[in-house]
């Protein structure tokens, strides 16, 4: 959470975790990987859709959609290339599961592309440039 | 609304029924009112999230522990292992630590823990170290206040009931350790009847390194069979003598309630340390063949190591002139307190109905002026009127120890009165007193034991509870009471549950500890044999039928968790690096039939554990502190294989040897 906040690209994201009241459990004791959209990635979203979520009444919705972007575990990059090697799939704090590949260019997960991995005192980040959005 | 007052209903009720069973009706103004006012209960009230202002270490007595509270609060915050095994933090049963508990006797898994004492700078406390002695098998200890762990235990030899221990002179150059008991010295095979002349006393002088606070057991003054009870040094003007009650002075050793208490006048013995060390200088010592162990932690290795101390240098006090002075004091004084500045040396006469004032001063004057009143062998006897200041009239009954606000006021507990009367020191009159609940023992004011004392909280330790919470059984807590004696009169504000006995204190204001406290140990100057600095040092070497495992452990898995070859009759050593660099991210762990406690490891440290399998199967290890969601995933398998089968050691986690790519 520090990390995020010390960077301007993550602002859309860090006031998304605060509208969504779930500004602790991504500063305990983790460990947590947490895949951090940056702001161009919220703009990616049709006109409109970020306000939307950000009021009071979609709350519980934006907490779900945050809440796809954690996994409750430690997943360094190679631990991530393990599990696309092993046809894993990352169990997300949302409920879902997301997969993991390695493509020529990367690793993908949920079909987004790392960007850049950052390590944090209780766990990763990894930056990606789309929302990791649950089909529903 | 309804509740609340319920409850204060009850809290009154329970107040006045405690009192009245105190038997002290007649000799208290009754401070028990006070606690019930709202004001009262907020000037202990410290609210969720805040910090105390102080710290608090209260021995445990016969636990042998040191526990450390917050004041006002009385919050418990850890309790360190020192004297005893600690199956909850692995102390004394890891490998690491085992050799802690070493002593002359062997291995000793208990102990019994007395007088903590900070470590001063100028007569003031610094927060460097804390030391405790150990009542029955003569040790001292050095704790860390940077980590709050027992870095050192030095035993005493010729010691015996190391009571009149562990206090620090006002620069730390010593502390003192003296013993309760006199023995033969050396020991020897003679009838108890021939105790008179033949049993003797020492007294330890241990020289604390300035820099990592070692101690070496400098010299022992050798004394007259008498009981050493308590000691405290001189500061300021009276900087370089130290002075111990004594009691049985009539040598008896048996029926000592009786046979020990007919002399009128007991001593405090003012040992002159400076002359000590000229009279060491001037090579005017014998030196005596002792074995004594002598343990320390290693910083670096994580690991404790014994040595073993093989003599001792003795200065005898009955013929090195002015090197002890004998001081009467009424009825078999126990408490020995200094005052701030150094000029009066208070004795409680536990049988006494009022306490003695020494005055430095007058005793120096008095040496002059060979003010003496006989000799015990040797060792001149002070003319009391030559030395004596004053004394407290009618201050209750049973005084043991005082304390001092640094304001001209001490602060002497009664044990059969089961009170703490407040008097003016120069003046001796009684100023207050108030009554606990029940036969306080020691008292604690944080800083008391120095030239500046804070003269806010003060702390009663109590030896019996009976009625004051509820009841668990024959055995009940024993408790501390906080009072605040900030204004004139002393207000008990709260009382609180310790662990054991607690048996004395020290304290210090919390900002002197909490910025330089410890918070994880660098993986990178970890340098344990057995260290695995990450997955990929990890492994599993057979040598013989003994098996080192260095594995390590993180959230949230161990590496390796999956491990083969094991064989009945193996000796397997688990050697487990936390390999976490955050604050507050322990990890524990312990198998299944293993003949021992589980380890607590904090961050960037490697602690070991053996394992002796005795039946065939595959058998589980597990995190036993929940450090994470993963809490409960964090575990692993060992197969062990019939003794002589030929199972190839293997080792993995997630399949792979860890930290393949």
């Amino acid at each position: 959470m520090q990390i995020a906040s010390s960077i301007d690209d993550f602002s859309t994201l860090v006031a998304a975790i605060k509208a969504a009241g779930v500004e602790n459990a991504v500063v305990n004791a983790g460990p947590l990987t947490i895949f951090a959209p940056l702001n161009s990635a919220f703009a990616k979203l049709p006109k409109g859709t970020v306000e939307t979520l950000l009021k009071p009444e979609n709350k519980s919705k934006l907490a779900f959609i945050l809440t796809n972007h954690v996994a409750p575990a430690n997943y360094p990059t190679k631990q991530l290339k393990k599990e696309a090697k092993k046809k894993r799939k990352l169990y997300m704090a949302s409920g879902k599961y997301l997969e993991v590949v390695t493509k020529d260019d990367g690793m993908y997960v949920g079909g987004v592309k790392i960007i850049k991995t950052v390590k944090a005192s209780n766990g990763w980040i990894h930056v990606i440039d789309d929302l990791l959005l649950p089909a529903e | 609304m309804k509740k609340y007052i319920l409850y204060f209903m009850s809290f009154i009720g329970l107040v006045v029924f405690a009192s009245s069973c105190g038997g002290n009706n007649g000799s208290s103004n009754n401070g028990g009112s006070g606690v019930l006012s709202s004001s009262m209960a907020e000037q202990a009230y410290v609210a969720p999230g805040e910090y105390d202002d102080f710290y608090a270490f209260i021995s445990g007595g016969f636990s042998g522990q040191l526990a450390v509270y917050g004041l006002p609060s009385g919050r418990l915050f850890r309790v360190i292992p020192v004297f005893s095994q600690d199956p909850e933090k692995g102390y004394g049963y890891n490998e690491e630590t085992k050799a802690m508990l070493n002593t002359s006797y062997g291995f000793v898994p208990w102990g019994d823990s007395h007088h903590p004492d900070i470590s001063q700078t100028n007569g003031e406390i610094d927060g460097r170290w804390i030391f405790i002695n150990e009542n029955n098998t003569p040790r001292i200890a050095r704790i860390s206040l940077k980590t709050f762990e027992t870095e050192e235990i030095i035993e005493i030899p010729n010691s015996a009931g190391n009571h009149s221990s562990s206090f620090v002179t006002e620069n730390s150059e010593y502390v003192v350790a003296g013993t309760r008991f006199s023995v033969p010295i050396p020991q020897k095979d003679i009838p108890i009847s021939e105790y008179k002349g033949n049993f003797k006393g020492s007294l330890s002088f241990l020289k604390i390194d300035q820099e990592h606070g070692d101690m070496d057991l400098s010299f022992q003054i050798r004394m007259p069979g008498f009981d050493y009870d308590l000691s405290h040094p001189g500061r300021g003007k009276s900087h370089g003598w130290f002075f111990f009650t004594t009691y049985n002075t009539e040598e008896a050793s048996t029926l000592m309630e009786v046979n020990a208490s007919q002399n009128d006048k007991d001593f405090i013995a003012a040992v002159n340390w400076k002359k000590a060390e000229e009279y060491i200088k001037a090579g005017k010592f014998t030196t005596e063949k002792v074995k004594y162990a002598h343990n320390k932690w290693n910083d670096a290795t994580h690991t404790a190591k014994t040595t073993w101390g093989k003599e001792v240098k003795v200065l005898d006090a009955s013929t090195l002139p002015g090197l002890v002075y004998f001081m009467p004091t009424p009825k078999s004084p126990h408490g020995c307190d200094v005052t701030p500045d150094g000029e009066y040396i208070i004795g409680s006469g536990k049988l006494a109905a009022e306490l003695t004032a020494h005055s430095f001063t007058k005793m120096i004057k008095a040496i002059e002026d060979k003010a003496f009143d006989g000799e015990a062998y040797g060792i001149p006897i002070l003319k009391y009127d030559a030395i004596n200041a004053g004394s407290v009239k009618q201050a209750g009954l049973g005084p043991l120890h005082t304390e001092f606000d640094g304001k001209g006021n001490a602060y002497t507990t009664f044990f059969i009165s089961s009170e703490v009367v407040k008097w003016k020191l120069g003046t001796w009159e009684v100023l207050d007193r108030k009554p606990v609940y029940y036969s306080v023992g020691h008292l604690m004011i944080p800083g008391g034991n120095s030239r500046k004392p804070f003269g806010k909280y003060m702390v009663a330790m109590n030896k019996i509870t009976k009625d004051r919470y509820l009841p668990t059984g024959p055995e009940v807590c024993q408790s501390a009471q906080l009072f605040d004696i900030s204004g004139d009169k002393m207000k008990l504000i709260l009382d609180f549950p310790t662990i054991g006995e607690p048996h004395y204190a020290a304290g210090c204001p919390a900002d002197l500890l909490m910025g330089k406290t410890t918070k994880i140990f660098k993986l990178e100057e970890n340098k344990h044999p057995y260290a695995a600095l990450t997955e990929a040092d990890t492994k599993v070497v057979r040598k013989g039928n003994e098996v080192h495992i260095n594995m390590t452990m993180i959230r949230s898995h161990f590496a390796p968790d999956n491990i083969e070859g094991i064989k009945v009759g193996d000796k397997v050593f688990f050697h487990v690096t936390n390999l976490e660099q955050d604050y507050d991210v322990p990890h524990g762990i312990s198998m299944i039939g293993a003949n021992t406690s589980e380890l607590l490891i904090m961050p960037g440290r490697t602690e070991t554990f053996i394992w002796e399998p005795k039946l065939v199967g595959v058998w589980p290890f597990y995190c036993t502190d929940f450090c994470s969601a993963l809490h409960q995933e964090m575990q692993g398998y060992v197969r062990v294989s019939p003794k002589g089968s030929n199972t190839p050691i293997k080792y993995t986690l997630d399949d792979d040897i860890p930290g393949a790519e």
